[in-house]
């Protein structure tokens, strides 16, 4: 039976809707701020997006970490159809965001990709492979071949989301490695939603060392393929790759990069320590400061160049969507308990 | 046996989840030091001994610092005393610089956990009193020995008694290297 939702849990859910429903109020009334629901939107989307891709993995890779997460990965993909309805204003504004819906100098490449059909098919297609995948791992069917096809297509899904949503922003920038941020970026977000889902509720994990293992690789990742990029350009020191890093150097988001910089760099400091590896309470912090961390990457991603508007719409929508999500994922953490126990347990 | 005095009385054990469970029962009984002799590592074993010698850790910790600053000292030393002006970039280009510092901090740190590994093993030693021991090749293979060493305060009696009461296969007197 579907437990009701408890009263602080229905607040956060309603509260967060209204603060979501202002922020897309305002999209609607001041131009340019709809970037900031893109960034905020692209966040919500790496939690079912990450989620999946790790529980594709969980299969693959089996051990503690499955044991401790499935679940949870489970129940977070199942706002994929959440994800999706969120994106949808991105997709009906595309002439508020995108400078190639006006007079941007395009390459030929860009001219068959960067079109308003093109970037509803590859948002469609992503959503429906996010959510098709989702549902056979969750009926468990044939999970071994879905996980190993999934791997495949889902990071191709995500670089051709990545070129599409973030880097098409600045058409005159083009990275390799962008994809991969974008993926990372996802995983990390999903991975560190998961740990604060799961350290909140039920029972706390029997090795919590594996978790911040876990978080540590993501961690290293993250440093990895943050700071090789930088340094290719920095060292090419071409002028449309010089002018991608420069634009976020100044001024503000300047101060932005060192923050996020530090909300990544302190917890994969601490996670070589193995008492924070092990502490739940530790993890937790660690999980909430990376959260934000990747708030502010994906907001000094995105923002640069739209105003002081964008930026109040991403963080109201933010925290509003963020609201929202956890309040919606506890319950359908309990919905898919619920449904993979025994038979002679509901009774 | 002989009259050497005894280094070590040995339990032989089948398995890993034994020696675990006779090292906690050995470590209750107040019966110390530990260590144990096993194939492969057995999870949770480093804990039941007691084992908190966190040597190796520091040194590679150590090492890496070292290893990072030396990078850093050596490409600033060398960028001024040579100094080569490219496409309008400081001398001191620290971008440049973190690759050569993330290499040598990964050398100082395998470098100081490998010394500290040699000094804390007291490496290289070609013999050791375990040797002593007919059964302890068997340590490499599908045996599991746990040694309760003599030191000061050792009761050959008592840990006689509380190794016995774990029922292991054998319990075998280790001598000093004569």
């Amino acid at each position: 039976m579907p437990r009701p939702m408890p009263r602080p849990r229905m607040a956060a859910l309603v509260g967060g809707g209204v603060l979501a429903a202002a922020a897309l109020v305002a999209c609607v009334l001041v131009p340019g701020a709809l970037a900031g629901w893109l960034a905020a939107v692209t966040a919500v989307c790496a939690l079912p997006a990450g989620a999946l891709v790790l529980s594709l993995m969980m299969r693959l890779i089996p051990g503690v970490w499955g044991e401790e997460l499935r679940l949870s990965t489970e129940a977070m993909t199942l706002l994929t159809p959440w994800a999706a309805l969120a994106f949808v204003p991105v997709v009906a504004g595309l002439g508020a965001i995108y400078p190639w819906m006006r007079d941007a100098k395009l390459s030929a490449l860009q001219q068959l990709t960067l079109t308003p059909l093109c970037f509803a098919a590859v948002s469609a297609v992503r959503f429906a492979a996010l959510w098709a995948l989702g549902r056979r791992m969750r009926a468990r069917r044939r999970t071994r071949a879905t996980a190993a096809a999934g791997l495949v297509a889902l990071p191709l899904l995500a670089g051709l989301a990545a070129f599409e949503w973030l880097l098409s922003l600045d058409p005159g920038f083009a990275s390799s490695a962008f994809g991969l941020q974008f993926l990372e970026r996802e995983l990390t977000i999903a991975f560190a939603a998961l740990l604060l889902l799961r350290l909140s509720l039920g029972r706390p994990p029997a090795r919590p060392s594996v978790l911040g293992g876990l978080m540590l690789t993501l961690l290293l990742l993250w440093a990895y393929f943050e700071f090789l990029p930088f340094f290719i350009n920095w060292s090419s020191d071409e002028p449309d790759g010089a002018a991608w890093y420069l634009a976020r150097a100044r001024g503000g988001w300047g101060v932005l990069l060192w923050i996020w910089a530090a909300l990544s760099g302190v917890p994969l400091l601490a996670l070589l320590f193995a008492k924070a590896r092990n502490s739940v309470a530790a993890l937790r912090w660690i999980a909430g400061t990376v959260i934000v961390g990747k708030l502010c990457e994906l907001a000094w991603v995105t923002l640069p160049g739209f105003g002081i508007p964008a930026i109040a719409v991403d963080v109201a929508a933010t925290g509003g969507l963020a609201l929202v999500c956890a309040a919606l994922l506890p319950s359908l953490l309990y919905r898919r308990i619920e449904r993979r126990m025994p038979k002679e347990a509901n009774r | 046996m002989s009259e050497r005095p005894l280094y070590a009385l040995l339990g032989e054990f089948g398995s890993g989840k034994e020696v675990l469970a006779a090292a906690k029962a050995m470590r209750r009984a107040g019966c110390g030091p530990l260590d144990a002799f096993t194939p492969f590592p057995v999870d949770g074993l480093a804990e039941a001994l007691g084992f908190s010698d966190c040597t190796v850790q520091t040194a590679a910790f150590v090492g890496g610092v070292v290893g990072a600053a030396a990078g850093f000292a050596m490409q600033m030393a060398t960028n001024l005393d040579f100094p080569l002006w490219i496409g309008g970039r400081p001398l001191i280009a620290v971008p440049a610089f973190m690759l050569i510092c993330f290499e040598l901090l990964v050398l100082g740190a395998v470098l100081g956990a490998i010394g500290a590994m040699f000094v804390a093993n007291r490496l290289p030693r070609l013999n050791h009193p375990m040797f002593e021991a007919p059964e302890f090749g068997l340590g490499s293979d599908r045996r599991f020995f746990l040694a309760v060493l003599a030191g000061p305060g050792f009761d050959r009696a008592r840990a006689g008694r509380a190794l016995a009461k774990l029922k292991p296969r054998a319990i075998i007197e280790v001598p000093e290297v004569g």
